[in-house]
């Protein structure tokens, strides 16, 4: 067993040792991938990336922690979102690991804060007896306000011209860069896409506006 | 021919995407600090890059589940004999339409789930239903639900107290409850479509699709076009199941 945390020990105060790459057939893209690098890439590359990994993620986290398949691939999914998250921001180019160990650090401390909420909702499980299911939703303020905002910003994407919203669409919501998204349009380079996807977010924000004003 | 975009509002793109260097970030945001109309362009394109980021990661998180079915596909023929593989692929040819992966009523009830954003609220009013709608704005959804079943006992046949009793309800995954409320959102009804497009969506959770059929043939040609448009696309859906 090969220790690869050096440089990502901050994710949860320990160095976490993750098992070696499993033996089977890999895909058609180099998961050796720094994190720098993951900035670059699209939903394909992130789908390969959790096809490759995810097995080695349940077979780890079922034997550390006891929890269920489906509760491992839960956590492995929400480590590949949180790395597309924070590549998309730029958090983290600073960080010196290997994408592997990246998000089998973040899966793990999702599990955990999953297993602790679980611990404590069985515990309040005798005492909320008798009292509907919805009186006791958990669901956090800032989650609804996060679902109401991505609906109404949904809303307002089908309202756009279609280039306008395809732009969009591409660089946003498919994950794409520039360059890919001057391809795909038949731009001439990644300038004009860029300026492109200004116009078009400036529309789409004139419309957010717009509604928020008659609502509020 | 393109407009000239807004310079005002290009900044403000900018400084969000990180795209402005030390200097111009610190200037521009001790404008903001004495500017309130540049703050709320500034709020405005926060939220609209905060729903497109929401959206990126719900489209992302759809791909990864698509990802499971597929490895999951995989990994059983791994270790088949020839004569098991060959028999296996004959099942598989004649079953090929179910094992193609689909959506499912539920799948596309979350796909097109409609939030109702609420009723305006004027500035300083007090009345039942401004109480309410601060409350389901909120995210209150209990204290909404207690005020909206207070005021249907004095107006239990009130459309709007019904629909909203039943947006609450629908939210509150009590579907069977939400119908019962939305049946009383008569036609005519400013409500009658949205009523009509919640009730198609519970049905689908329900798996119902022929009664989600029902309801949303009621709402395809509603005046709020998106609605009607959202409806109509749903249903080309569900023809593909």
């Amino acid at each position: 067993m090969m220790d690869v945390s050096v440089g990502c020990t901050w994710l949860s105060g320990v160095s976490i040792r993750t098992p070696e790459k499993d033996t089977t057939p890999t895909l058609p893209y180099s998961m050796e991938h720094t994190l720098q690098a993951a900035q670059q890439e699209d939903h394909d590359w992130y789908r390969a990336l959790y096809a490759e990994h995810r097995n080695a993620f349940v077979k780890w986290a079922r034997q550390q922690y006891q929890v269920r398949e489906e509760e491992a691939r839960d956590a492995f999914q929400e480590a590949v979102i949180v790395l597309y998250r924070k590549s998309r921001a730029g958090e983290v180019t600073a960080l010196n690991c290997s994408v592997r160990t990246y998000l089998f650090a973040v899966g793990r401390n999702h599990l955990l804060t999953h297993l602790r909420v679980v611990r404590r909702h069985d515990a309040l499980d005798e005492q909320a007896h008798g009292i509907p299911d919805h009186l006791l939703a958990t669901n956090s303020m800032d989650e609804q306000e996060k679902e109401a905002t991505a609906e109404l910003v949904r809303q307002r994407l089908a309202e756009l011209k279609p280039d306008d919203r395809r732009v969009l669409e591409l660089y946003y919501l498919e994950g794409k860069d520039m360059d890919a998204v001057a391809e795909a349009l038949g731009l001439k380079n990644r300038n004009v896409a860029k300026k492109k996807k200004h116009f078009a977010l400036q529309r789409l924000i004139a419309l957010v506006r717009s509604t928020k004003m008659l609502l509020l | 021919m393109e407009e000239m975009p807004n310079e005002r509002m290009q900044r403000v793109v900018q400084y969000l995407e990180g795209e402005l260097d030390a200097t111009e970030r610190t200037a521009f945001e001790r404008e903001v600090e004495g500017d309130p109309a540049l703050r709320a362009d500034l709020d405005a394109a926060r939220k609209t890059l905060s729903g497109l980021q929401a959206l990126g990661e719900e489209r992302l998180r759809r791909a990864l589940i698509d990802a499971d079915t597929t490895l999951d596909g995989g990994t059983r023929t791994g270790s088949m004999r020839w004569w098991w593989a060959a028999a296996a692929v004959l099942v598989i040819g004649v079953t090929a339409w179910w094992l193609i992966p689909r959506d499912t009523p539920q799948e596309l009830a979350i796909e097109f789930a409609y939030t109702e954003p609420g009723l305006p609220v004027l500035m300083g009013s007090s009345g039942s239903m401004d109480a309410i709608m601060n409350a389901y704005k909120q995210g209150d959804l209990a204290t909404a639900g207690v005020l909206l079943n207070a005021s249907l006992a004095r107006d239990p046949m009130n459309d709007t107290l019904n629909y909203f009793a039943g947006v609450v309800a629908a939210r509150s995954e009590n579907c069977a409850g939400a119908r019962v409320r939305f049946d009383l959102v008569l036609d005519g009804s400013r409500f009658h479509p949205q009523a009509r497009y919640h009730a198609a969506l519970c049905a689908l959770h329900a798996g119902d699709v022929a009664l989600a059929r029902e309801q949303l043939e009621q709402v395809t040609n509603a005046p709020d076009a998106q609605l009607a448009g959202k409806a109509r696309g749903l249903l080309e859906r569900l023809n593909d199941l």
